[in-house]
């Protein structure tokens, strides 16, 4: 039975690299290097995350190509159809199903493009993994900022009297990233504990005397918040700017979300015949035509 | 070395260093040996006994939204391991106390070495386990 064509969706982000002495290229050299069963890495979560294809850049193309596999031994699917009843896989010792992730790098725009999977590694679990095989410090690492719709993006770059900032933040939440980032059981329930409140809600509105909030303040909080959705998304639940771009007292006021219109695209993929995974070949060109799109955008609007 | 990992190895590695500073200064072990090892016995068995009520207790509070998060997040799984790990630990103990009454009046060094590992290894994952409880309950 024929259903729509399948796509996947990608969402964009922006690199941010802790040390100029260690962009994330070099990472990545490394890694192109080392043979397949030298790339598995153990999350702190216990999951397993190997990035199973990487291609460099070329004479043709100036960017990476990254397949990761999440990989889960646990628990699996079995195999049905509608006349047949469902029947296990046939596994040997040792074997698990993986979740496929593609990514595609662009050092000189320091864009990432990351295949939404909902299984699969995600760009937190990415940014993690890259700095497990860069070297050996804390304060080297890689994040990964979502990069917001054009329409906010613009309403934002545009604005420059902000009205209301309202945030919701749920700090002392325990939650995966706790236990991915290696904090221990005893130090997450003082978190919650030391915050009595699961949430912390701040709305700073100017009153009728006030014309407008600190223009550089607020713009400093927006880029925080965007760290801090890119680092932990289930810790920001509200994140909501209100202003507009002119000082005009009858002007409109617009609302803006750091939330949800992220910038997203989706891209149609293939399967092989008699297997029902995506192609790596589609999903990596997938990621190469939401560049083409995301350029010829980034055209049109200059 | 993350707080987690050093969370779950912290019992053995306290046991280790305990152990082989006891093989190296050699200390006596005390010289009334069964009335000894008869009461590290009992102790061992009201922490073990401790152990199957906290999990009782656990279970009665399942519902909570604390404990709710903790299996959301997986830290479920980690809190698992440290019971079992503390009651296996005192099981082991109290084994070596059992076995203790066969030794002869002295115990031979390496016997009272694994006595000392087993005993810190017990406790600081039963302190382990304790602390994380009362701090669970605290928020119930």
């Amino acid at each position: 039975m024929a259903g729509p064509d399948p796509e996947v969706i990608i969402e964009v982000y922006v690199v941010e690299e802790m040390s100029e002495n260690y962009p994330l290229e070099l990472v990545l050299n490394n890694l192109a290097s080392m043979p397949l069963a030298r790339r598995n890495w153990t999350m702190p979560s216990g999951a397993s995350v190997r990035l199973e294809d990487i291609q460099p850049p070329s004479d043709d193309n100036d960017f990476w190509l990254l397949d990761f596999v999440h990989l889960r031994f646990k628990q699996g699917p079995g195999r049905a159809s509608r006349k047949r009843p469902i029947v296990g896989f046939d596994m040997s010792n040792g074997d698990g199903f993986a979740h496929e992730t593609a990514f595609f790098y662009k050092p000189a725009e320091k864009l990432l493009l990351a295949q939404y999977n909902h299984s699969g590694l995600k760009a937190a679990g990415a940014s993690k993994y890259f700095a497990a095989f860069g070297p050996n410090n804390q304060a080297i690492g890689y994040e990964f900022s979502p990069v917001l719709a054009d329409d906010v993006r613009a309403k934002l770059a545009k604005a420059d009297v902000f009205r209301k900032v309202h945030v919701k933040l749920a700090p002392g939440m325990i939650d995966k990233s706790y236990r991915e980032n290696g904090v221990s059981l005893d130090a997450a329930l003082n978190l919650a504990e030391g915050l009595q409140a699961p949430f912390v809600e701040v709305t700073m509105s100017v009153g009728h005397a006030q014309p407008a909030l600190k223009t550089q303040a607020v713009r400093k909080m927006i880029s925080g918040l965007q760290h801090l959705i890119g680092k932990n998304p289930d810790a920001v639940k509200k994140a909501q700017i209100v202003g507009h771009d002119s000082d005009e007292p009858l002007a409109i006021n617009e609302v803006m979300d750091l939330l949800t219109p992220r910038k997203r695209y989706s891209m149609p993929v293939w399967m092989d015949r008699g297997d029902l995974r995506y192609t790596r070949d589609s999903r990596y060109k997938a990621l190469q035509k939401t560049y083409a799109a995301l350029k010829n955008t980034r055209t049109r609007n200059r | 070395m993350n707080s987690l990992r050093w969370e779950r190895i912290k019992p053995l590695a306290y046991a280790l260093v305990a152990s082989a500073a006891w093989y190296c200064v050699a200390l006596p072990f005390p010289r009334e040996i069964p009335d000894f090892l008869s009461a590290s016995l009992s102790f061992s068995g009201i922490l073990i006994g401790f152990l199957v009520t906290i999990q009782t207790v656990l279970v009665t509070v399942s519902g909570a939204a604390v404990v709710d998060r903790l299996k959301q997040s997986g830290y479920m799984q980690d809190l698992e391991r440290y019971i079992k790990e503390a009651t296996y630990s005192l099981l082991l103990f109290a084994l070596a106390n059992l076995a203790g009454f066969f030794m002869a009046a002295t115990p031979a060094r390496w016997f009272s070495t694994l006595w000392v590992f087993l005993c810190i290894y017990g406790l600081t994952s039963f302190f382990r386990v304790s602390n994380i409880i009362s701090k669970i309950l605290r928020k119930v």
